[in-house]
């Protein structure tokens, strides 16, 4: 087994868009009648070590999300590959898979059930969780009563608490009260500290700085910069301003 | 197109735990809130078999279609029938209604059609049995009739499973073809011999033919032939049953197959 626990290679995603959704059916065939490709990510390489803290930063738009789609294994490449060694926590969509109807609790089980989790799995960690999310006798609750800070922190700590190896974070410490930011972001240090690897997309330089020891700055679909954290953000900034 | 098959195939084996888990879950998430919960399908499939029944007793005065007993001709078409409409219906959307999951989570999709199918499927089952009980009651079993409708049972969940596969697909990517669907499956129910028998048609051969082109007419066949009058199927329609199933299936997983990789950008 190899050091990588992420191994990307020539990696290019190419978005198709149509004027009706089915015109997606003779293209499939024919590759015509597409209106327009927008390539979110052009010819990507990149090696992530285990334990590795890499902060991911550049524009909306840029294609940030769509590679951590990709490394997740919710989108499929258009070209190239993408090779993930351990299990991927992903914090995407913190509230996805939950089901209004089920109780704070059964959506516990049912998400970890949808994530590929056992029931003893959960069993084991449903008290911490619980005790973590804090939202009192809302747990026992349906879904559709609660804030969407209270069910974005139960994904939340769905996902930390189910052990991953690699974790995929996209802007979430926007989640929740001041309360639970602190608490989550003390938690993920945790995790980080554990050494696990971490993929972080954030447009605060102040949570890079103090997350990450790595940066890809992600410019018009290529890796512009790859390296240095201070360096990384000084690059982005100055971008940033020239546009200004 | 074999790849495709496998595929599919090798998706349902190693998932199988996770679809029946799903499916348990999934047969409940539409009546959680209701208090009498699954039973409201019961009475809903009461009630549509209570009117068929009466209107058809009325109608033709000697409680009579092809020579059985009404009340179980209409039985053993539109219980399963019941099944069907629901799975033509819902697991037409398999695909579309679970946008969540295909957009924010790394899931066999293939697996959600299946998933669809076998929450109706265990739904329905208390009704399934109802029916074998009241033709036991009735003693329209002989010997080899359970025989026949286990083996109906099988080809009515293979035809389901086949189609909803191949169909989800299509509506996912277009809801002009859901609409065009759902209209065809609304007038569905008057083109099988469920609520009507042969002895109509019996005269207009070219009619037959037609009304038998869709594999389903196979599956109502056999389940009354199973309930009452123990007649085997042709070997050639059961021959043209199979391959439209296998058909449907093959160009299914190859659709899905395709599709799989654009489904999360595309939905």
């Amino acid at each position: 087994m190899s050091e990588n626990a992420i191994t990307i290679k020539e990696l290019t995603k190419t978005f198709y868009l149509f004027n009706k959704d089915y015109h997606i059916l003779p293209w499939l065939f024919t590759k015509k009648g597409c209106k327009a490709e927008k390539t979110a990510l052009d010819h990507i390489s990149l090696e992530i070590k285990k334990g590795e803290r890499v902060g991911l930063i550049g524009k909306n738009g840029a294609g940030k999300s769509t590679l951590m789609k990709l490394i997740a294994g919710i989108t499929f490449p258009t070209w190239g590959s993408v090779e993930v060694h351990g299990k991927v926590g992903s914090f995407i969509n913190l509230s996805a898979g939950f089901n209004p109807d089920f109780t704070g609790r059964k959506n516990l089980y049912y998400k970890g059930m949808l994530t590929g989790r056992s029931e003893k799995e959960i069993d084991s960690v449903i008290d911490d969780i619980i005790e973590f999310v804090d939202i009192g006798e809302y747990i026992d609750l349906p879904l559709r009563m609660y804030s969407s800070g209270m069910s974005a922190r139960l994904g939340f700590a769905l996902a930390v608490f189910t052990d991953p190896d690699i974790l995929i974070i996209d802007e979430v410490f926007a989640v929740g009260d001041k309360n639970f930011q602190e608490k989550s972001k003390a938690k993920t240090t945790e995790l980080f500290n554990a050494g696990k690897t971490v993929l972080f997309s954030s447009h605060s330089d102040a949570l890079i700085r103090q997350f990450c020891d790595r940066v890809i700055y992600i410019k018009d679909s290529k890796v512009a910069f790859d390296g240095d954290v201070e360096e990384g953000l000084k690059i982005y900034n100055d971008d940033v301003r020239k546009k200004k | 197109m074999f790849e495709a098959i496998r595929y599919v195939i090798n998706e349902h084996i190693s998932n199988r735990k996770l679809l029946l888990k799903m499916a348990v879950v999934n047969m409940s998430k539409q009546t959680l809130r209701t208090s009498l919960g699954v039973f409201w399908v019961y009475l809903h499939d009461f009630l549509y078999f209570f009117v068929f029944c009466a209107f058809r007793i009325l109608m033709s005065g000697t409680g009579q279609i092809d020579g059985i007993n009404s009340v179980v001709y209409l039985m053993s078409g539109l219980i399963p029938w019941f099944f069907i409409s629901e799975v033509l219906n819902q697991g037409a959307a398999a695909i579309r209604n679970n946008k969540p999951i295909i957009q924010s989570l790394k899931f066999p999709i293939t697996i959600l059609p299946s998933v669809e199918v076998t929450a109706i499927f265990l739904k329905r089952l208390p009704t399934f049995l109802f029916i074998f009980a009241v033709c036991i009651y009735y003693g329209y079993i002989g010997s080899f009739h359970p025989l026949l409708f286990i083996y109906f049972m099988l080809c009515l969940l293979l035809l389901m499973y086949s189609l909803t596969l191949f169909v989800s697909a299509f509506i996912a990517v277009s809801t002009d073809l859901h609409q065009f669907y759902l209209m065809f499956v609304r007038v569905m129910l008057y083109t099988m011999p469920i609520v009507w028998g042969y002895k109509h048609i019996e005269k207009y051969p070219a009619i037959m033919t037609i009304v038998k082109i869709n594999p389903m007419v196979y599956i109502f066949n056999g389940f009354r032939s199973a309930f009452v009058t123990g007649v085997l199927p042709t070997a050639k329609y059961t021959a043209y049953f199979w391959i439209c199933t296998v058909l449907l299936f093959s160009m299914g997983s190859f659709v899905q197959y395709k599709l799989r990789r654009y489904y999360s950008d595309v939905i």
